[in-house]
């Protein structure tokens, strides 16, 4: 069969490109590393569904929206429990026993912090701060202003110091 | 000695890595699968390429309804309608100085009471308003009113089934089924089928955004934006029931009819098909 001019090189460079954001905001919004990734390919068949139709230059925001909707409309809000890898920890070997139970009680007390954070602050917060999306390229990717995106920002980071400053 | 009170939580993050079950290599060795193996495959879909001229026939037939319908059927002198077609968005500036921005396919007609003052304009469709102060100032539309005195508010009124007013200066008293709510700026409420939601904060950025086609969306239900998207360009929608209580979120650039209904049907994993026929938009469950 001929191939088209969107074949499967087309949608492996866009799979290489895009894949991590979207199952990251997945997991972000889930908590579930499975459920991420699950999601994570129906959006991608969704859009080899499409290929033909969809703007390769607007391929970002959609995968996120279809990553959005198709999350929101198939599971129920429930407590998170986000547990993410803390390449930190690799890094404290010479650090004081004391220091290092500290850090790991912190990091423990952190992600339970993170993970009680409302849906958009957390999630604009950990692509930010994990997957090094500026503010501009959030703003772009979710249709808002970069001015929300900051706001957003800024009150995760408020309502986590918030939590460890009398703590730490 | 090291101190937790030195970190930044900010940095603190950055070091947080996501945890995965598959990698991306095995990740895509399964996708590629899935697509060879057409464990879904595609359906097809009827698409119909817009017909602009059927769209202005349609829009000048509803025109000139209207036209007649003020013309016999309403003894107020109002002045004549002012219309914007499809995919169309125009400015104007009524007699009293107030700016009225006329989304696409939508009507104004305005009335300038000189015994009262009272200044009342009739909107079909979607329009911003920037209302000049002075006296009353009233948007009438099928199901319900808006009445101000100088602020600037949006108003979605193609169907009394679809209302929806947003208020971004000032504060306006919108009646509703006969029920009046105050709103304040920052402060929407709508309409649907009956049920009230609001006031709901609105962003003056995204409202005024609608003018350029786009609009934001959090959790609406997806007959509400299909519904819209077939008044913007002169469309019934019929839609699968099973349908009723999905929600839709995120911005959608309606544009142009069919980009829309290719987002939403991805996005919420539905089929569309429209019959030019019967200008009518079908949105059913996969």
């Amino acid at each position: 069969m001929e191939e088209t001019l969107k074949g499967t090189e087309w949608f492996k460079e866009i799979f290489d490109v895009h894949y991590d954001y979207i199952r990251n905001y997945l997991f972000y919004l889930s908590g579930d590393i499975g459920l991420a990734e699950d999601i994570a390919q129906d959006v991608f068949l969704k859009l080899w569904e499409n290929k033909e139709k969809v703007n390769d230059e607007t391929i970002k925001p959609l995968l996120f929206k279809i990553a959005k909707n198709m999350f929101l409309n198939s599971h129920k809000r429930k407590i998170l429990d986000l547990k993410f890898i803390n390449k930190r920890s690799d890094n404290i070997e010479n650090e004081s026993p004391q220091y290092i139970l500290e850090l790991k009680e912190f990091d423990i007390r952190l992600q339970r912090a993170i993970s009680n954070l409302p849906d958009q602050c957390r999630t604009f917060f950990l692509m930010n701060r994990i997957d090094d999306m500026k503010y501009q390229d959030i703003a772009n990717n979710f249709g808002i202003s970069v001015k929300a995106v900051e706001k957003q920002i800024s009150k995760a980071l408020k309502i986590l110091r918030g939590q460890f400053e009398h703590r730490m | 000695m090291k101190n937790l009170r030195n970190i930044n939580i900010g940095q603190f993050t950055d070091s947080y890595q996501v945890p995965s079950v598959l990698s991306k290599e095995e990740a895509w060795k399964l996708l590629e699968r899935k697509i060879n193996a057409e464990i879904t495959p595609v359906a097809k879909r009827k698409t119909i390429v817009v017909n602009w001229k059927i769209v202005s026939l349609a829009s000048a037939a509803a025109v000139i309804v209207f036209i007649l319908w003020f013309a016999f059927g309403n003894k107020q002198e109002y002045s004549p309608l002012i219309h914007t077609s499809v995919a169309a968005c125009q400015t104007y500036w009524l007699p009293d100085s107030s700016k009225v921005q006329l989304n696409s396919n939508s009507s104004i007609s305005y009335l300038y009471n000189k015994f009262s003052g009272e200044r009342n304009v009739k909107v079909v469709g979607d329009a911003l308003f920037e209302v000049e102060k002075g006296d009353n100032f009233i948007v009438g539309f099928s199901g319900g009113q808006v009445k101000v005195t100088g602020t600037a508010f949006y108003v979605s009124a193609y169907a009394p089934e679809l209302l929806q007013v947003d208020c971004f200066k000032g504060s306006v008293v919108v009646t509703l089924d006969n029920q009046d709510y105050s709103l304040n700026k920052g402060n929407g409420i709508r309409m649907y089928k009956g049920k009230i939601t609001g006031p709901f904060k609105c962003e003056e950025n995204d409202v005024r955004e609608r003018l350029n086609g786009f609009f934001y969306w959090n959790r609406i239900s997806l007959p509400e934006i299909a519904s819209l998207m077939g008044y913007r360009f002169g469309y019934k929608t019929i839609i699968d029931p099973s349908l009723q209580n999905r929600n839709f979120s995120g911005k959608l650039d309606l544009n142009e009819l069919q980009q829309g209904l290719l987002v939403v049907s991805m996005a919420m994993d539905v089929e569309y098909f429209i019959d030019e026929d019967q200008k009518t938009i079908f949105l059913n469950a996969k």
